[in-house]
């Protein structure tokens, strides 16, 4: 990567609250960008949800122009806004062909800053979180994360999930009042970031995000979420699920490591190595060798920010399989903590997290990602390019100590999701 | 290694590509044409097809290869046989294997490579996303796969749990069981009738034997198509090709692929799913034609007018309206007849007769008036911004090739968009009253048991 340093490309300007980094990419006529801003949610008193709703609302008109005039604005440029909520910020995206930027991205501010709010529409949108809800109901994968995270946080830790019915409850009570006090307290350039990627030149992109964004002000709301986890007591739970023979399986713990620990990046690897893809351990041995399951991994989830997160496995079983199945993978786990991973193991890992991370590079769209959770996270520009090296510096040692102290086949929590025959 | 089924096929996928690359001679290939930036080559030896694209964001290229066999080729009781296939080529040859630490997925992924594979109905592809400084790996790989995978006794039982698996797990998605009732429904003679993924009766008694005269049936350089895209020059893509495909041998004359013709419908048909869910959806599948029939552009444009972005017409008269949390339609373009689809996610407390009738009036305006000139320009504006982003990254490129050389030609992919710059407002009302008629639809309705 240091032949061809993206972050030198970089470049950066302070508008008024905004952060902005703009990278040129040849993709002829393609701009992207992805943005976001603290909001700093109670996650005690539920304003998650209604973050998810004001978020579809958002883009169902403005003080300016109704829900049709605002889509056909976009639709007649073949451009695209996005808007949503992303735990304890909320995001919003865009894309749009180069000449059409300055319009498209003060449409963008347009929603951010000027929605209309229209009960009409909350109503609408209202109804369609309920179905979306109503739908993840059925999944036993969504079932399975909902109730393992349930299992290892407070509800005022951005990780934890309300069950189906919690949040039907929550949709069924909430006013456009709220929505619109949610708005007024907790939408504002706290902390805004703003990365546009492709065929457009900073002075290009400075004046169209100087023109939408560097007079926006702050919001009052502080942040009130919990970032560091509380242990849970170890067990199992069968979410009930009639006809899904088909059986989904969590095995799962917390860790109190959070994304920008130093303890991060050798956890990561660690869990690689045991489950992160078709040639981890717990694939070749549980799926190619044994045949138990189409699929099995093993990664850190809901690290996000500063917020400390989980270490989770994910498979689905047949009823015939699950005793056998969950026993193999805990076999397996604590195996790998008591041998650790070898060199060759290391060395492939790292070979594999480097490479994928080049192809992880290859959009406009993954580098305004990339460029923007690494500033949000608080990590230098060029983040994007030592990020490689750090990889291929950790020793065994590192990697082995992290798992070693994170990883605890003791305090694993087992959820399963389904309908559980007699026999199984 | 996943299925394409019916719901998740792309629709209208036809992109081109507007890149400036130099074309080169080469002595052990010949040069067929180049077309939107992509250039079209045969090797001399065994008549393997490649296609190539030169494109610079990134150090990164997608190799892909595409075999011309999907479910559509395979007969009653053997089903899903290309898919089960598709999973064994995974497990090794005897050179690149598991035992000696080796396999394909092992080396691809050792080296940060996206590596996976798809069947559809009309088609298998393999592919990797990897450093392009690994770009001999994948298509040593891929080569070495093409005539000599073990299929072995044990992977083969292996890998049916495997796939009995993924069959289970399609099954508890209730909205896939509502597309393969419809789809079933729909084909009723020719093969697109089964699920890519097959029967289970099927897949649960296939034998060893039926998924080698597959593979010798199919798995030859004359049926096959490599496709590179990314940060490649395209005389060493050549070099490289003709040393690991070169020595292929051709293979059989001729391919025989009886496909039996779907008689006329002549009346509606009516599917109904019921499951303990509070889900409702409905879905209106009409036949239609292929890919590369001449309505098929006009189809593409009328999927975008009823049902792309918020001012479509499904959008305000079905989800603006409160009737569907969810609203979709699209033409399917398939190597042979195929469906025009449209379908609602039903929002709760609405019934399924309000949006059908919603659908039929929205089918019926536009069958009656055509659509308005400023429908027609926003369609086609879409489609140059479509273009334009499908560019971003060699994946996107390769992905809509791999789809468009399934539908019978690889050129559909850069030609696509000039044909749809020619669609007219009648052409739209004419395929419309054409095609969008009650006695060639079949309506399916997915409702919770308690209703």
């Amino acid at each position: 990567m240091s032949a061809h340093r993206i972050s030198d490309r970089v470049q950066q300007r302070q508008l008024g609250p905004c952060t902005l980094l703009q990278l040129p990419v040849t993709v002829p006529q393609v701009v992207r960008w992805h943005g976001s801003f603290a909001s700093n949610p109670d996650l005690t008193n539920g304003d998650e949800l209604i973050q998810v709703v004001l978020a579809s609302l958002l883009d169902k008109g403005t003080q300016k122009r109704d829900r049709f005039e605002l889509s056909d604005e976009l639709e007649c440029r073949g451009a695209a806004i996005s808007v949503g909520s992303a735990g304890v910020r909320m995001a919003f995206m865009g894309r749009a062909m180069t000449h059409d930027v300055p319009e498209v991205m003060a449409l963008m501010a347009e929603t951010l800053r000027e929605p209309l709010l229209d009960e009409g529409e909350f109503v609408k949108v209202k109804g369609r979180v309920q179905a979306s809800v109503e739908q993840a109901r059925d999944s036993t994968a969504v079932q399975a994360d909902g109730a393992l995270c349930r299992r290892l946080f407070s509800r005022s830790h951005p990780s934890h999930i309300r069950s189906v019915d919690d949040v039907l409850a929550a949709l069924d009570s909430m006013t456009i009042d709220a929505v619109r006090y949610y708005f007024k307290r907790h939408v504002g350039a706290n902390g805004l970031t703003l990365v546009v990627t492709g065929d457009i030149s900073m002075a290009a992109a400075e004046k169209a995000v100087d023109a939408a964004f560097s007079d926006w002000g702050l919001h009052n709301a502080v942040q009130s979420h919990e970032t560091a986890i509380k242990p849970a007591d170890p067990g199992t739970e069968h979410v009930d699920m009639a006809d899904k023979p088909a059986l989904d399986v969590r095995l799962g713990h917390t860790v109190p490591i959070a994304r920008a620990d130093p303890n991060w990046l050798p956890l990561h690897i660690g869990s690689f190595i045991l489950g992160g893809n078709f040639s981890a351990r717990l694939m070749r041995h549980i799926r190619d060798k044994l045949g138990l399951t189409y699929g099995i991994s093993a990664r850190l989830r809901g690290m996000r920010g500063k917020a400390q997160g989980y270490f989770a496995t994910q498979m689905t079983l047949s009823q015939e399989n699950l005793a056998r199945g969950i026993n193999e993978v805990r076999q397996m786990i604590r195996a790998f903590v008591d041998e650790g991973c070898s060199e060759r193991e290391l060395d492939d890992a790292k070979t594999t997290i480097a490479g994928a991370y080049e192809v992880g590079l290859s959009t406009t769209s993954a580098l305004a990602a990339h460029l923007h959770n690494n500033h949000v996270l608080g990590f230098p520009v060029d983040a994007i390019d030592t990020y490689v090296d750090e990889v291929g510096d950790l020793t065994l040692e590192e990697v082995r100590d992290s798992v070693v102290r994170a990883i605890r086949p003791d305090d694993l929590h087992t959820v399963i999701t389904g309908t559980l025959s007699s026999d199984a | 290694m996943a299925v394409i089924d019916a719901p998740l096929m792309l629709l209208g996928r036809i992109l081109p590509l507007a890149i400036g690359i130099a074309m080169v001679s080469h002595r052990n290939f010949t040069f067929e044409e180049q077309i939107g930036g992509i250039e079209a080559w045969r090797l001399s030896s065994n008549g393997l097809r490649v296609l190539i694209a030169p494109q610079l964001i990134a150090p990164v290229a997608t190799v892909n290869i595409t075999y011309l066999v999907g479910s559509g080729d395979e007969q009653r009781g053997h089903t899903g046989a290309t898919h089960y296939l598709e999973h064994l080529l995974f497990k090794g040859t005897k050179r690149f294997n598991r035992a000696a630490g080796t396999d394909l997925t092992q080396l691809l992924q050792r080296v940060g490579a996206n590596v996976n594979a798809t069947t559809s109905m009309d088609r298998t592809n393999y592919f990797a996303t990897l450093p392009v400084r690994h770009l001999e790996l994948a298509l040593e790989l891929e080569a070495d796969r093409m005539r000599n995978a073990t299929l072995a006794e044990a992977d083969m039982e292996a890998e049916r749990t495997v796939i009995l698996n993924e069959l289970d797990r399609a099954l508890n998605d209730p909205v896939y069981n509502l597309f393969r009732e419809v789809w079933s429904s729909v084909f009723t003679k020719h093969p697109y009738h089964h699920p890519v993924i097959g029967w289970r009766e099927d897949v649960t008694n296939m034998s060893r034997a039926d998924l080698r005269g597959f593979y010798d049936r199919f798995y030859w350089p004359g049926n096959a198509t490599v496709t590179v895209v990314g940060a490649v020059e395209v005389d060493r893509v050549l070099s490289l090709v003709a040393e690991h495909f070169g020595p292929i041998p051709v293979g059989p004359a001729g391919m025989d692929r009886p496909r039996t013709p779907e008689p006329p419908q002549g009346s509606e048909h009516r599917v109904s799913v019921t499951g303990p869910m509070n889900l409702s959806v409905q879905i209106m599948a009409y036949r239609v034609c292929e890919a590369l029939h001449d309505d098929a552009p006009a189809l593409v444009m009328l999927g975008r007018i009823l049902a792309s972005g918020k001012n479509s017409r499904l959008w305000r008269r079905l989800t603006d309206s409160g009737l569907a949390a969810q609203v979709s339609a699209g033409f399917m373009p398939l190597r042979d007849p195929g469906i025009f689809s449209l379908m609602a996610v039903l929002v709760p407390g609405r019934s399924h007769n309000e949006v059908e009738a919603a659908l039929d009036d929205a089918v019926r305006e536009i069958r009656d008036d055509g659509p308005a000139a400023d429908e027609m320009a926003r369609a086609k504006a879409q489609l140059a911004a479509q273009e334009a982003f499908s560019r971003d990254g060699p994946y996107g490129v390769a992905s809509g090739l791999n789809e468009s050389i399934a539908m019978g030609s690889w050129q559909l992919f850069t030609t696509g968009r000039e044909q749809l710059e020619k669609v007219s407002c009648e052409d739209i009302r004419r395929v419309a009253q054409t095609y969008l008629r009650v006695g060639q639809r079949t309506v399916g309705r997915l409702s919770p048991a308690s209703e």
